[in-house]
């Protein structure tokens, strides 16, 4: 009796689980075609810009209920290239990202909303210097596709706005700006 | 700016130590004469006095650290609370060599661990790790030992000016390996031995021996590790940095000089200069091999 239960509860919980577990599509950020670039300023007259290269992580895309859909995405501290290799040194130490004993600065998302079929708002855990705090970006969903070797393709742009004060990373201010507009550009594949 | 990151935070922890040991030391305190022992307070007000000292630099510049801290340099800055803590009692109590040696090595081990935990969770292996942690506490037991050693059979500044040359030494490598935070912690180490200089030529029973010399010694090693592990320190940079303070003992080493010898005063003044200028420079050359690497150009 005690088999007979247990072979319905499996069929039922394969019947019940499985179309959920299908319907999220994992993608994988393509780190050749994804960067994060930075906008800050600069001796509060001027914006210097850099980007991030060393960026890894997923977007996992639920169909049935986009809302459900997660991204995590991790990005190597040490990948900064503010276009001068002096000053990339100092970005990498310890007076800002400090990347010897933060190496990887994070972001796992924890809920979203629907601004038009293009548009969402994510919210999510940033994780930078050893310290969380939950930040909002605006998503821009560039489409779907296909590659080259037939696999599928996803683009995402992600805006956002942080005080990297918030995170403890305070040299510096004001001559180089406090507020750092963030965009993450991100192509992923299947 | 200029106020609030260089000002208070640097000069500031050098006047608290300054009137803290002119209160304890000054010419005008009964105790000892100059060939007499000093009194456990004012052994005692060496450790605090660094202590509390390099922690309020730390508060004006980066404000209370977190506990447990996330990096190196917040740990330093609770330790130095530890340290001043643990100077100041032992100091206190008149603790004998064996006891006082433990307390010294097991501070070292504890902060070499918290400051290098990353390292050692995720970069290193258990040897590696077991490695730092042995030449970490050798050579503050060592500097604990034998600085003051030296610092006693010179007398006066000959102590302080070694150690504010190997801090110079420091604080400006600090700057040329990119890390001007862990620079202005070396400035405040600087600064406080300026201080000790100027408190030795107004007392001349003033000596930075014992946990004076332990706690000075064990936040420049702290600091060199810093730059080394966690900035772009060049090896060769942090270990003659690393040296400069033991100039004071090869000093001390002909037995012919006589205590308090101008002649060691000297050799200890430009040995250790020799080796935090050699050591500024080899930062230096390292900076410049970096920025023609980068493509020639310096400044941003």
């Amino acid at each position: 009796m005690k088999i007979l239960q247990t072979v319905v509860l499996s069929l039922l919980m394969t019947v019940l689980v499985l179309p959920a577990a299908r319907a999220a599509e994992v993608f994988t950020v393509d780190a050749v075609h994804s960067v994060v670039g930075y906008k800050i300023g600069h001796n509060q007259v001027s914006n210097s810009y850099g980007v991030f290269t060393g960026i890894s992580g997923t977007v996992s895309v639920d169909e049935a209920e986009p809302l459900n859909s997660k991204v995590n995405i991790e990005v190597k501290a040490d990948s900064v290239n503010s276009y001068n290799a002096d000053r990339d040194e100092h970005l990498k130490g310890p007076d800002f990202f400090n990347a010897k004993q933060f190496p990887v600065i994070t972001f796992a998302s924890t809920s979203a909303k629907k601004i038009s079929d293009t548009e969402y708002e994510i919210t999510g855990d940033l994780t930078l210097l050893g310290t969380t705090k939950s930040v909002t970006a605006k998503v821009a969903y560039l489409g779907t596709g296909t590659g080259r070797d037939g696999e599928a393709l996803l683009g995402l742009e992600a805006k956002l706005n942080i005080k990297r004060s918030d995170f403890g990373m305070t040299y510096g201010i004001p001559m180089v700006g406090d507020e750092v507009e963030l965009t993450i550009a991100i192509e992923a594949t299947k | 700016m200029l106020l609030n990151e260089v000002i208070i935070p640097i000069l500031g922890p050098a006047f608290f130590a300054g009137i803290l040991w002119l209160a304890v030391w000054g010419p005008w305190r009964t105790a000892p004469a100059e060939h007499e022992s000093p009194t456990p307070i004012q052994h005692a007000s060496l450790a605090l006095a660094l202590g509390v000292g390099l922690l309020l630099g730390y508060l004006k510049l980066a404000g209370w650290p977190p506990f447990p801290a996330k990096t190196a340099s917040q740990w330093l800055a609770l330790l130095a609370i530890a340290w001043a803590v643990l100077g100041y009692g032992v100091a206190l109590l008149e603790a004998k060599r064996g006891p006082r040696m433990a307390v010294v090595a097991a501070l070292a081990l504890i902060g070499g661990a918290l400051q290098s935990q990353v390292l050692m969770k995720h970069t290193w292996s258990v040897p590696v790790s077991v490695l730092w942690l042995a030449v970490f506490a050798v050579l503050v037991l060592l500097a604990s030992e034998a600085l003051s050693h030296a610092a006693r059979r010179q007398g006066g500044a000959s102590a302080p000016i070694a150690g504010m040359l190997g801090a110079m030494g420091l604080f400006g490598s600090m700057l040329l390996s990119y890390s001007a935070f862990l620079g202005q912690l070396s400035a405040m180490l600087v600064s406080m031995m300026g201080a000790a200089v100027v408190v030795s030529w107004i007392s001349k029973r003033f000596t930075l021996a014992g946990p004076g010399v332990t706690v000075f010694y064990v936040f420049y090693l702290s600091l060199i590790g810093h730059g080394y592990f966690y900035s772009t320190l060049p090896g060769w940079t942090a270990i003659l940095l690393a040296l400069a303070p033991f100039a004071s003992v090869a000093a001390s080493l002909p037995a012919a000089w006589p205590q308090r010898s101008w002649k060691a005063f000297f050799v200890s003044v430009l040995l250790s200069g020799a080796l935090a200028g050699g050591a500024t420079y080899i930062a230096y050359a390292a900076r410049m091999a970096k920025v023609a690497a980068g493509g020639g150009s310096e400044g941003y």
